[in-house]
């Protein structure tokens, strides 16, 4: 490869680095020209702000799990199971803590399970994953029975109710915590790194002296949280859980991912913000496309060329590199 | 490197061409000049409308998409853009949108209550004004948010009266009302038994949808046949049911169902819902001539050689421009200050009809209606109910109104 070559190659790679965020960036003045200001307005960015938060909080965690190579397509199906549980105890108990509680617990059962299938068990994970969110779904039709919906408003006793604004704010605390915590763990401590290097190599890894199993395990934990709060601010948003709830919300974490500049397969270049990026973009472009009042169909056209556009310009950072991830 | 770079820079010229052609407004012509009245469709002389390109002074107004003055944009919760029901209703309000001047946002194919909520706070970030419920997952607290964002919403809840009232609590002056049908599940399921039997049918197969799942509206209209049957038995007739099919068609459980019911001797196959799944089974098995068919369902190109040719019989079907156009004049009247309410001051329920149809005749009529680009209820009826247009409009003019379409009054 000639000299030159190289320079531009190394400073496309550059520009691909950085190519999430400027996607946001072009994203949001593309919208705002188009909406006359209005993808900015305040109620527009509280709106937005509660678009974000399930597939963020969601994205956010599953960096750790897509970052040691552990492709996790069950992460709907966690959210659905936490959600439906956790809005039950509070349908009995008329307590938001309960169901807090509840979320936590569930999904960190569910992780737990992940977790030692994924270290103890030689079968390809992605595989089990699809299994898993089959049988999620299932179980959260057994659960329900006669009832397809669970309504918080049965409940015992007037569960606490938020308006907009408090909405909002709580959305805003949680994401905000939860990717600082991510961010902390991700950026300054061992398990960031032990992260990188078993997604990038995983041999190497544990011949560097990685534990590899209670790493895969720590993972599915941290994801976990954020899985649970995704559920209790469903729950507590639209006091409304069905079977079908959160039935995009794994598609819309891999895009997420993909957008925010996250390696699928995971890996030294895996970084913690392509979840709350990505989730940025996904959830600008809905809402700008929306707005400008573009039929269903095309809304539909525009959005696949953007995620296609910013996938390639991704790509460029990490195409014909010496990992190729 | 250089096709990577080209590639990047067509789909981003594609992308933005295509949202900038979308975005225009929709936004009516203004002009009201001119004086040359006629009468509405429903016969009443009293509203100011004038038919499409007349001139119109003073407070005239011509139905050519000018009234309001300012463009009345709403939001429409769907839940499925390729189901028949919500194309017709689309396809009615276009034709609304170039009498008035409104502009319909529709969603995206929705399934949980969040994608309702979203979808309902980007029509408030949009402008719109009033935000129809044809979709409801959510329930009265999708009809809060509306009313958060200071938008009125249109609802019927399924019938639900404990989510209306909650609606009117919490929604206030934003909450306009919507239809019910009354009865209009348990009865649809007993209309289907009493047509069939009175067709001469007596062993019959039921599809029963949620019933089983608990699903409330296929719980009434199980209930409802089952009811059906029971009455035309005492009225002599032999019937019976034969074999309950559970659930939805794609499922193993309703393909196993199917074959099964292939193999007995029935003369007909009744669906809480759709009946189309049967269409192909019946026809290769050579039944087309003895089994009928009978649906809770839509007048449309599905079912229009099916019904013609006698293998469907019986349609128990909702008329979407009297079960959900109604939405507009009551969203119309709203925004422009004059709220349609009830005795107590608030939105209301109102009662429709679901219409039975059991004839090619009948059929046809409303098919024909529609094929040929007419509605049941014009936009010249809407302005009837346009207190703006029609100082005489109330509450009850509108209930009546709506509440008097059946089958019959379209034959008539």
């Amino acid at each position: 490869m000639s000299e030159a070559k190289k320079k531009v190659t190394a400073a496309v790679g550059g520009f691909g680095r950085y190519a999430p965020v400027i996607g946001l960036v072009l994203v949001i003045v593309v919208f705002s020209a188009l909406t006359g200001g209005g993808l900015l307005s305040v109620v527009n960015l509280q709106n937005m702000a509660n678009q974000v938060i399930v597939t963020a909080l969601v994205a956010i965690g599953a960096v750790f799990v897509y970052g040691v190579g552990n492709f996790d397509m069950s992460l709907g199906g966690a959210v659905l199971l936490s959600a439906v549980l956790g809005a039950m105890a509070a349908v009995r108990s008329g307590s938001i803590f309960l169901a807090l509680a509840v979320c936590l617990a569930v999904s960190a059962l569910l992780a737990l399970i992940k977790g030692l299938f994924s270290a103890y068990i030689e079968v390809p994970f992605f595989i089990f994953t699809i299994v898993l969110g089959s049988v999620i779904s299932s179980v959260v039709l057994v659960i329900m029975g006669s009832e397809t919906t669970v309504y918080l408003k049965d409940a015992v006793k007037p569960v606490p109710s938020f308006d907009f604004t408090q909405m909002t704010i709580i959305n805003v605390i949680c994401l905000l915590g939860y990717f600082a915590v991510c961010l902390f763990l991700f950026n300054y401590t061992p398990v960031g790194s032990k992260v990188r290097m078993m997604g990038g190599n995983r041999i190497s890894a544990k011949q560097s002296g990685i534990n590899d199993k209670k790493m895969q395990v720590l993972t599915f934990l941290i994801s976990s949280v954020g899985i649970a709060l995704a559920a209790f601010i469903l729950i507590i948003r639209t006091r409304t859980i069905g079977s079908q709830t959160a039935g995009s919300t794994g598609t819309d974490v891999m895009i997420a991912l993909v957008l925010g500049g996250m390696p699928i397969s995971g890996g030294p270049k895996s970084k913690i913000s392509a979840g709350l990026v990505g989730a940025l973009i996904v959830t600008v472009l809905n809402s700008g496309l929306t707005m400008i009042g573009l039929s269903t169909g095309v809304i539909q056209i525009v959005r696949g060329i953007v995620f296609i556009i910013v996938v390639l310009v991704a790509s460029f950072s990490y195409r014909g590199r010496l990992l190729p991830r | 490197m250089k096709k990577k770079l080209l590639s990047v820079l067509l789909a981003s010229a594609m992308a933005l061409s295509m949202a900038a052609c979308g975005g225009a407004p929709a936004g009516g012509d203004s002009n009201n000049g001119g004086n040359t009245q006629q009468d509405s469709n429903g016969g009443s002389a009293d509203a100011n409308v004038q038919d499409d390109g007349g001139d119109a002074s003073g407070g005239d107004v011509a139905l050519d998409g000018s009234y309001p003055a300012e463009t009345v944009k709403i939001g429409l919760v769907g839940y499925d853009n390729t189901s028949e029901q919500q194309m017709a209703i689309q396809e009615y309000l276009d034709y609304l949108s170039e009498k008035f001047n409104i502009e319909v946002m529709y969603s995206e194919n929705l399934a949980d209550a969040e994608g309702e909520l979203n979808f309902i706070s980007d029509c408030a970030a949009a402008g719109c004004k009033a935000v129809i419920g044809y979709y409801n997952e959510a329930l009265s607290e999708a009809a809060k948010t509306a009313a958060d964002y200071g938008m009125y919403y249109w609802g019927g809840f399924g019938g639900n009266k404990d989510e209306v009232e909650a609606a009117k609590t919490t929604c206030g002056e934003y909450y306009l009302g919507g239809y019910t049908l009354g009865e209009a599940d348990y009865e649809g399921g007993r209309s289907l038994a009493l047509a069939l039997a009175e067709q001469g049918c007596e062993k019959v197969v039921f599809c029963s949808g949620g019933a089983s799942f608990g699903v409330t509206q296929f719980v009434e209209r199980k209930e409802g046949f089952l009811a059906g049957v029971e009455e035309a038995k005492a009225n002599g007739v032999n019937m019976e049911v034969v074999k309950e099919v559970e659930g939805w068609p794609g499922t193993d459980s309703f393909t196993a169902d199917q074959t099964a019911v292939m193999g007995m001797e029935v003369d007909a196959i009744a669906s809480s819902f759709d009946v189309a799944m049967w269409f192909q089974p019946v026809m290769e098995a050579g039944k087309a001539e003895s089994v009928k068919l009978a649906a809770i369902g839509e007048v449309s190109d599905t079912y229009h050689d099916f019904f013609n040719s006698g293998l469907v019989s019986v349609i128990v079907y909702d008329n979407e421009e009297v079960v959900f156009g109604n939405a507009i004049p009551l969203i119309l009247n709203a925004v422009s200050g004059n709220k349609l309410v009830d005795a107590d001051g608030n939105g209301f329920q109102y009662e429709v009809q679901r219409w039975t149809i059991t004839t090619p005749e009948e059929f046809n009529a409303v098919y024909d209606l529609h094929d040929s680009g007419n509605w049941v209820v014009t936009a010249e009826d809407i302005a009837e109910l346009l207190v703006d247009l029609n100082p005489d409009a109330n509450a009850d003019t509108f209930k009546t109104f709506y509440g008097s379409f059946g089958i019959e009054s379209v034959m008539q």
